[in-house]
């Protein structure tokens, strides 16, 4: 039996060029966001270990 | 849809879905992969309000605990130490499973259909961020079961008190660890969605003030959540790794850890309230029937409060002792804050000047937030003055002012939300009578909660204690009433909604005649996909889409 092949399509995803465009443009954001998130954890206990050796 | 057919030829709520077929929704089937998987921005948004009202019910149980034992004077329900795991739980399950949560339901529901986007950023992480929350609160819960019972050194968690807990201090801080991680992949998809996906024609400025205060609440998550992750984590090491970092025996400071906490918790306080000031932001202008007076002033008022919630977190901690130039720059920078949220106020005030006023649930509840969190206000800039708050200090006048900001404020904020948006989520309009009914049961309750216990305060009645002196009896009696009316108006409240939710009068797209946001251009009840395909949207539906 001839079956049309499976396209692997998430089912909420959106498929509109721009906005898988604009989904890449985002997870830039989010890395950016997730390092200074990151930075801001290790000020906070450089910060007391700082304090404590002084 | 074809980008070269302007939204105004087309009728709004086919521009809003983008194409017209019959099986329009594409629910995904069954439980699982409904609600378990979903990547889907308006059911994740439901999963967090469902989730943030199941806390509010759990934290609101413990504080009609707390209530009933200081109904009168004397030990009569529960003993002294459960007394303390009480508030020190209904302060976490309320700060970060009922109240940011809900924000972030109402983030999650209504950006995307604010800004035109198809759904957030980064929707698997998006999914993520509201799963890790039910573990942590599991795991938060399951210290009552414990040998030694919850935490019970206040929700500020302040060593060394907190440390002479069991093992609840490991099972408090991966808890702490796990909301933070979910509410910082919030906020990171809040500030992707809000600067990546919005419709190419929205600019900043044309966006509703609940995005603008959404934007600048989300970064606020991320610089402060991971400080309060490196605090507790050194909390962690402390207990069961022999580090000294808040441990004077040690060489450490344990009044460096209340620098840190507040560091977090100040910007906190409006991370709760930012948020609410959107929501009100968006209501009084519908039903005052005229623009937000002062949009773009609004906004620099909200970026304000931002940055000036990083420089006063030493007003929490004046009696710990600091130096008089300390206490003069944190007393002078923290009564700061009233300019902005003075433009704010009065900028509401004159958005309803000479409107066409109507009394609706979402009005009334933000003419009450209006009113009521200024009264929260005031007390703030009393409590700013170093000197007279070294009487104020763990007194009861702190528990009445931060209600007044967090219930009256935040809470109120979200109910008055939520009676807005609720005809959009369900398809159906509320029970107008109910919901009034709610409205003056509530607002007159929370007043006889929390009013009498400015008078406690001043009088020196100490929080955090399970017993009193006497002469506190009547306020107490009085503040407990008015708690366990307030609290049944809420379960009143469930009541509405589940009406609401499972039938009543049909709503239209519009809700609100006249209400002006893009939210308003798609069907009630929302599809499941909207703003599918990437295109211009109509600016005059936005409230603020041409000139401000």
């Amino acid at each position: 039996m001839n079956q049309e092949p499976i396209k692997r399509v998430q089912p909420d995803s959106v498929t509109d060029k721009q906005t898988v465009q604009n989904r890449k443009s985002a997870k830039k954001t989010a890395l950016i966001l997730g390092a200074v998130a990151l930075g801001f954890f290790i000020w906070s206990v450089f910060i007391v270990m700082k304090h404590a050796a002084g | 849809m074809s980008q070269d057919i302007t939204p105004n030829e087309m009728n709004h709520a086919e521009v809003a879905h983008g194409h017209d077929h019959h099986d329009h929704d594409h629910k995904p089937k069954g439980f699982v992969k409904r609600w378990l998987m979903t990547t889907n921005h308006k059911d994740i948004g439901t999963l967090y309000l469902i989730f943030a009202f199941a806390m509010f019910i759990i934290g609101g149980a413990m504080a009609m605990i707390i209530r009933l034992e200081l109904f009168q004077p004397g030990l009569q329900f529960v003993e002294p130490d459960f007394f303390n795991q009480m508030t020190t739980m209904h302060a976490l399950i309320m700060v970060f499973g009922a109240v940011m949560p809900a924000f972030v339901g109402l983030a999650n529901w209504m950006i995307p259909l604010m800004i035109g986007a198809p759904d957030m950023a980064l929707p698997r992480m998006n999914n993520w961020s509201f799963w890790i929350l039910p573990f942590a609160f599991t795991m938060l819960l399951s210290t009552l079961f414990m040998p030694g019972g919850a935490p019970a050194g206040g929700w500020t968690m302040y060593p060394p008190l907190v440390l002479q807990g069991g093992h609840n201090v490991g099972f408090l801080v991966f808890a702490v660890h796990m909301m933070g991680i979910s509410s910082i992949m919030g906020a990171i998809n809040v500030i992707a969605t809000i600067m990546n996906m919005r419709a190419p024609n929205v600019g900043y400025l044309n966006m509703p003030l609940f995005v603008w205060t959404w934007l600048i609440t989300a970064f606020l998550l991320i610089a402060v959540m991971p400080v309060l992750a490196g605090a507790v984590t050194m909390l962690l090491t402390d207990r069961y790794f022999d580090t000294s970092f808040f441990s004077a025996a040690g060489g450490g400071d344990p009044v460096l850890f209340q620098h840190i906490f507040w560091f977090f918790g100040h910007p906190e306080v409006y991370i709760m309230i930012l948020p609410a000031f959107g929501i009100v932001s968006e209501i009084i202008p519908t039903f005052a029937r005229k623009p937000l007076f002062g949009y773009v002033s609004m906004v620099y008022a909200t970026a304000a409060i931002a940055f000036l919630s990083f420089i006063v977190w030493a007003h929490h901690m004046f009696s710990v002792g600091m130096p008089l130039g300390g206490e003069l720059y944190f007393m002078y920078a923290t009564m700061m804050i009233a300019v902005p949220t003075g433009v704010k106020i009065f900028n509401w005030v004159a958005t309803m000047w000479k409107g066409s006023m109507t009394f609706e649930t979402p009005m009334l509840f933000s003419l009450a937030f209006v009113i009521l969190f200024t009264i929260g206000g005031f007390s703030g800039v009393m409590m700013a003055l170093a000197p007279v708050d070294l009487q104020y200090h763990d007194t009861y006048f702190i528990v009445a002012h931060f209600h007044y900001v967090l219930v009256t404020g935040a809470v109120f904020g979200i109910i008055a939300g939520a009676y807005y948006w609720l005809p959009k989520w369900s398809g159906h309009m509320y029970n107008e009578r109910l919901g009034k009914i709610h409205f003056w049961w509530s607002t007159i309750s929370v007043n006889v909660l929390f009013f009498p216990q400015h008078f406690l305060g001043l009088a020196g009645m100490p929080r955090r204690i399970p017993d009193y002196s006497t002469q506190f009896a009547e306020f107490n009696m009085w503040s407990s009433i008015g708690g366990f009316a307030f609290g049944l108006a809420q379960v009143f409240f469930i009541y509405v909604v589940w009406k609401t939710v499972k039938g009543g009068e049909k709503a239209t797209a519009e809700v609100w005649p006249g209400a002006k946001g893009l939210e308003w251009t798609v069907p009630s009840p929302a599809p499941h996909h909207t703003f599918e395909e990437f295109g211009p949207v109509d600016l005059d539906k936005m409230a603020h889409g041409k000139d401000h």
